[in-house]
């Protein structure tokens, strides 16, 4: 949606009591196709694919997980690796730590059979490295009309970068903040605070902005410097200095064709100023049976990656207060988790 | 295709010729004159000139001007218009007779004419059909959203006129796109009729005389757009002494001045509105403070009389809208900004040196100029930019008619318009990091002649016969690609760019647009009507939003972008009771669309240098019944129509990619079935009147997600064809109560209170339909309603 259509969207809610209320519409159904996610970069693995289906738009549909298929990944050099399933039924399928490895300048293509025997393949993916991240940088700025009190306070971060002579370069970026973490268990009490117990050994809890699709591309500043990327808005929750890690990735013209449309479809209002929605069906085909649709991304990704520390103490007042938690004495500690939300493995440019 | 200019050229002109030795009867003379309003000296159009002795009749054209023609003897002309004292005026023929009639404004008369200034019996009797006049009196008796007298909406009460959603610009009439309307405003064409994205419309009411819409039938004269003609007229000012008016109202301020500079020689009329500060935004939530939105407008007319023969009327329009939005930036111009400013304006002029040779010519020539021009700039000194657009049509225009004795009335006329669009050019601030771009400029001239007959064979039967002719040349300087034959047109197939240099003549289309409307009375207060019309527009508003924005893109048609061309044929009846209190009509057409236009998935026509890669061209279908009962006398006044039509798209190309919808008939986004309008106004006396407005309609067609994926931790909807379900019917009442002052008491200083509801009910109608999936809710989807509330207005109006 373009900003002068959101303006106008400002505009009616303001001059004339616009409301918003339910509204079911019939609910229309197809048959359960493939979704298919997943990257492989020039960074080190292991790589996952996650293979889903979808299901009607409604609350009630659920997005089944496609497991039991085989999944492989080759380059135009002629290596290849079968990845496995993590788990039984959870259509997440992983490379070996050892395995597979992208290198920029190879071509990249996903082949998976489901467990119904159709054949999916993708199209041959470039890996083409990214341009390095010449500056990661914040700014703080007080936003009186922050929808939660933590952001009112806050720092920007943004990045420079300098995109290279060639035209139809695209970007992604995304970010991962590490928090450390002294206290692995919290049990709530009733009309009083919390209970915790102490970690075993380091901690980190990992943010990350999961939804968020942040792309970019060069067709306005080809050959210049792409400046004033936002990358987040970190929160004033803290005195404390804020650890982020930035991953810059550098997409395909398809692979941003596809976010784009995805980041398009989850903002699309249907309203009189949005264009008519389409759905990028992505680069994958069903090479077994050409009327099978299937959706989703395979993609190839250079990355360079870079990290900043936000120093917080210039925050006016106090930050946004996180209750206390009692720990009583002694008490066993607790191991520190080890999966998408926590890690006892020190972030990569952590210092202490 | 230079000699078929000159044979239409020499056969408008031929008529004069033989004219000019007139054959008829020596015993026949001609009764010629004008009839005016007594007090303002304003024409009156449209009255009844009627010879009691011979039952013959004529209604007044255009300027009031009428001719008769009978034998020697003596007469009795009774000269009536509703809302006017008729006149009874005997009158000896013996010689040529001028005759210029003076009539006084009836005050008693409580007859409101809603739609029509014309004659009571004139959508009987007259030849054209579907053509739709309001004055801007009965405008101003419909309720009016916030208080401010809005000609385009006004429009949406007529049938077969529909707009996809409250607040967006233009109208769609019978089926066509808003850019298929020709909006003129005295001649010249206005390319945004909107302010504020489509809130109001760009004509000030306090100056429109009156705004007639041609949807079927359309006589040769009009050209250039495929649907509709919507001609906005502005008043004559004030020959006699000055006035001002002005209004109050709760989005603009109003405040015009006319009258004689020289006495009897130059006329002036000069209005201007200005809306409030910033539409209350600064009173909003804090993320709105830093909005600004304001528009204002400035139309003026300005006529000169050299003598009786030459007069010379200049109208002038100038209006300008601005925005600033913080915090946000184009989506069309990828940089990272913390506020845009958007800034339109609508620059338009026509000059026009009117010649009335004599009682039978009539030579009119007009100098027409109008441009508009969008403006978007980001302030961010590393990412600063300025992107503009423009549009500008120049146009040389002549016209003559010739009335004859014998029942014909001949027009013919020549048009040069010269076309210059430039679609965007982005240009950097100074050490930004955008870089310059700018879309190849378009020029073109479009040429037309016609001639076109009105001839009234005898009292049942009358016909009006068209014949308009068009051409539309490219100018250089201009590159035009080539691409890989058997593969879809994207920037990557292009196989060699030819470029041509300024002047050069690079693509030529053209051909006749044959025009026809024919009159058969079935008895005193009864006819039927058919009308056939082809058109041709070459200037198409490119965008794949439903409603169209003021940055939208304007495109002329290319080697590539193929003129649209709509044929039409309509049938009406039309009925009158005798004292024609009460009308009923019925009119049904089908319509086809040569060179629709619709878009590919995902295109992106802003910053695009090769739209032809985006675009898609194929079929349009449009067909409907529209019927009409209206009540014209009484205290209660007013109409009730019924509208069902349909309207469909089909984009069917040999390559998968370039179809829509997979190469099947698709509704178009403003296909709306079913739409009722009812309009009623009480007038119990001459200070106090009441009006009432129910709207109904089917709701617009939309595209809704089938299935959905989860890509990145976020459902994403899939969707499959466009404009397949439907948002949820629209309906609405308004009232509105206009206090006005005692006629029976004149005061130098007048002023009237205007009071109106707009959505009496507040009942919520969609403006859009949206799907949030929360586990929480117990419906999958919502709708946005916009006006879902009542909207009382207060207007204050006054004149000195």
């Amino acid at each position: 949606m373009s900003s002068l259509s959101r303006l106008s969207i400002y505009t009616l809610v303001l001059l004339l009591g616009s409301c918003i209320t339910e509204y079911q519409p019939d609910i229309k159904s197809l048959p359960r196709s493939l979704v298919v996610e997943g990257v492989i970069t020039d960074q080190p693995g292991p790589y996952t694919i996650q293979l889903t289906q979808t299901t009607d738009y409604t609350n009630a549909g659920i997005n089944l997980r496609a497991t039991n298929a085989t999944v492989t990944i080759a380059d135009n050099a002629g290596t290849t690796e079968t990845l496995t399933e993590i788990s039984p039924g959870s259509g997440v399928y992983r490379t070996k730590a050892t395995g597979i490895r992208g290198i920029a300048g190879r071509k990249y293509t996903l082949t998976v059979v489901t467990s119904d025997k159709k054949r999916y393949q993708s199209d041959a993916e470039l890996l083409t490295a990214a341009p390095a991240i010449s500056k990661l940088y914040y700014e703080y700025r007080a936003d009186p009309t922050a929808l939660t009190n933590e952001n009112v306070q806050g720092w920007d971060v943004y990045l420079d970068t300098k995109d290279p002579e060639t035209t139809g370069d695209f970007y992604r970026w995304e970010w991962t903040h590490y928090e450390p973490v002294s206290v692995c268990q919290v049990t709530e009490i009733p009309n009083a605070a919390p209970v915790g117990r102490y970690c075993c050994t380091n901690c980190w809890d990992i943010t990350r902005c999961n939804n968020c699709i942040n792309i970019k591309s060069d067709a306005a500043i080809n050959g210049n410097t792409l400046s004033r990327q936002l990358i987040t808005r970190v929160p004033f929750s803290s005195r404390n200095s804020y650890y982020i890690e930035v991953q810059q990735q550098r997409l395909s013209a398809g692979g941003y064709a596809f976010w784009q449309s995805v980041k398009g479809l989850t903002q699309n209002n249907g309203g009189l100023f949005d264009a008519a929605p389409s759905t990028v069906r992505g680069n994958m085909r069903c090479v077994s049976d050409a009327g099978t649709s299937v959706y989703g991304f395979f993609g190839a990704s250079g990355i360079s990656e870079t990290y900043l520390y936000v120093d917080r103490s210039n925050g006016v007042g106090a930050p946004t207060i996180i209750p206390a938690v009692m720990v009583p004495q002694p008490s066993a500690c607790v191991v520190c988790a080890d999966n998408t939300t926590r890690t006892p493995n020190t972030p990569r440019w952590w210092k202490q | 295709m230079r000699l078929l200019y000159v044979i239409l050229f020499l056969a408008g002109f031929l008529p004069l010729g033989s004219l000019a030795q007139p054959s008829f009867p020596k015993t026949a003379y001609s009764v010629t004159g004008y009839i005016l309003d007594e007090r303002t000296k304003q024409p009156i159009v449209g009255a009844s000139v009627f010879v009691q002795e011979t039952r013959q009749g004529i209604a007044s054209g255009k300027d009031g001007f009428f001719v008769l023609s009978m034998p020697r003897g003596t007469y009795t002309l009774r000269i009536s218009h509703v809302g006017w004292i008729p006149k009874l005026q005997p009158i000896v023929v013996d010689k040529l007779l001028l005759l210029d009639v003076a009539l006084t404004e009836d005050s008693k008369y409580l007859d409101e004419v809603i739609v029509t200034s014309e004659a009571p019996d004139r959508n009987v009797r007259k030849v054209e059909l579907g053509v739709s006049t309001l004055t801007i009196k009965s405008i101003k008796r419909i309720p009016a959203f916030m208080g401010e007298v809005d000609i385009v909406r006004s429009l949406l009460l007529l049938p077969g006129v529909t707009t996809v959603g409250e607040g967006a610009t233009g109208i769609n009439v019978r089926g066509g796109s808003i850019d298929q309307n020709l909006m003129l405003l005295d001649d010249a064409p206005i390319f945004n009729s909107g302010h504020l994205f489509g809130f109001f419309s760009v004509f000030n009411p306090d100056v429109v005389r009156e705004a007639t819409l041609h949807r079927g039938g359309i006589a040769a004269t009009y050209g250039g757009r495929a649907s509709a003609i919507l001609d906005v007229k502005l008043r004559e000012p004030e020959a006699e002494k000055w006035a001002v008016t002005g209004g109050i109202g709760l989005v603009s301020n109003r405040l015009s001045v006319e009258g004689p500079l020289i006495s009897k020689k130059l006329f002036v009329l000069a209005a201007t509105r200005v809306s409030f500060n910033d539409f209350l935004f600064p009173l909003g939530p804090k993320s709105l403070r830093d909005t600004r939105a304001n528009f204002y407008d400035f139309t003026t007319k300005l006529k000169y009389l050299f003598n009786e023969h030459h007069s010379l009327t200049f109208t002038g329009y100038a209006g300008k809208d601005l925005f600033k939005l913080p915090g946000d930036s184009l989506s069309s111009v990828e940089v990272n900004a913390t506020s845009t400013e958007y800034n339109y304006r609508t620059l338009a002029g026509t000059l026009r040196w009117n010649y009335f040779i004599n009682n039978r010519f009539n030579l009119a020539t007009a100098a027409v100029w109008s441009d508009y021009q969008v403006v978007s700039s980001v302030p961010d000194p590393s990412n600063a930019f300025r992107l503009t657009a423009d549009v500008q049509h120049r146009q040389l225009k002549s016209d003559l008619s010739i009335h004859t004795s014998e029942g014909h009335q001949v027009q013919t006329g020549l048009s040069l318009i010269d076309y210059y669009v430039q679609p965007n050019r982005l240009v950097p601030g100074p050490g930004s990091n955008v870089l310059p771009l700018a879309l190849t400029t378009e020029q073109a001239y479009e040429l037309a002649a016609y001639v076109q007959d009105e001839w009234t064979v005898n009292s049942r039967l009358s016909i009006q016969a068209g014949l308009r002719y068009s051409q539309f040349m490219n100018r250089g300087p201009a590159s035009v690609r080539t691409y890989a034959e058997g593969s879809e047109r994207t920037p990557e197939t292009v196989v060699s760019t030819k470029t041509y240099n300024a002047g050069q003549i690079y693509g030529q289309v053209g051909g006749l647009e044959p025009r026809l409307a024919i009159r058969y009375s079935l008895g005193e207060s009864q006819s039927i009507k058919l009308g056939y019309n082809r058109m041709r527009q070459y200037i198409h508003l490119v965008t794949n939003t439903t409603a169209a924005l003021p940055t939208s893109r304007w495109k002329l048609s290319d080697p590539y972008i193929k003129p649209q061309i709509t044929d039409q044929v309509s049938l009406g009846y039309f009925r009158n009771t005798p004292d024609n209190a009460i009308e009923v009509s019925g009119e049904v057409y089908y319509k086809t669309l040569q060179n629709a236009i619709d878009y590919k998935d995902r295109a992106s026509l802003q910053l695009n240098n090769t739209p032809e890669t985006d675009l898609l061209q194929g079929k349009g279908q449009a067909y409907g019944l529209e019927t009409m009962l209206r009540k014209n006398k009484g205290a209660w006044t007013g109409w009730i129509s019924y509208t069902f039509s349909r309207t469909f798209l089909t984009i069917n190309n040999p390559l998968a990619g370039e179809r829509v919808n997979g190469g099947t008939m698709y509704p178009a986004n403003y296909d709306k079935p079913h739409n009722f309008n009812a309009m009623a106004v009480y007038r119990p006396s001459l200070r106090f009147s009441m009006s009432l407005n129910f709207t109904y309609s089917t709701g617009r067609p939309i595209t809704q997600p089938y299935a959905r994926a989860r890509i990145n931790g976020v459902y994403v909807p899939i969707y499959v064809n466009r404009n397949q379900e439907r948002i949820p019917d629209y309906h609405r009442l308004d009232f509105s109560m206009n206090f006005e002052q005692d006629p029976a008491k004149p005061k130098r200083f007048q002023s009237s209170w205007i009071f109106a509801i707009y959505n009496v009910y507040g009942h919520k109608n969609a403006y859009s339909v949206f799907y949030r999936l929360n586990p929480r809710a117990d419906t999958d989807g919502y709708k946005l309603s916009i006006f879902g509330t009542v909207f009382p207005s207060l207007t204050y109006n006054f004149k000195f």
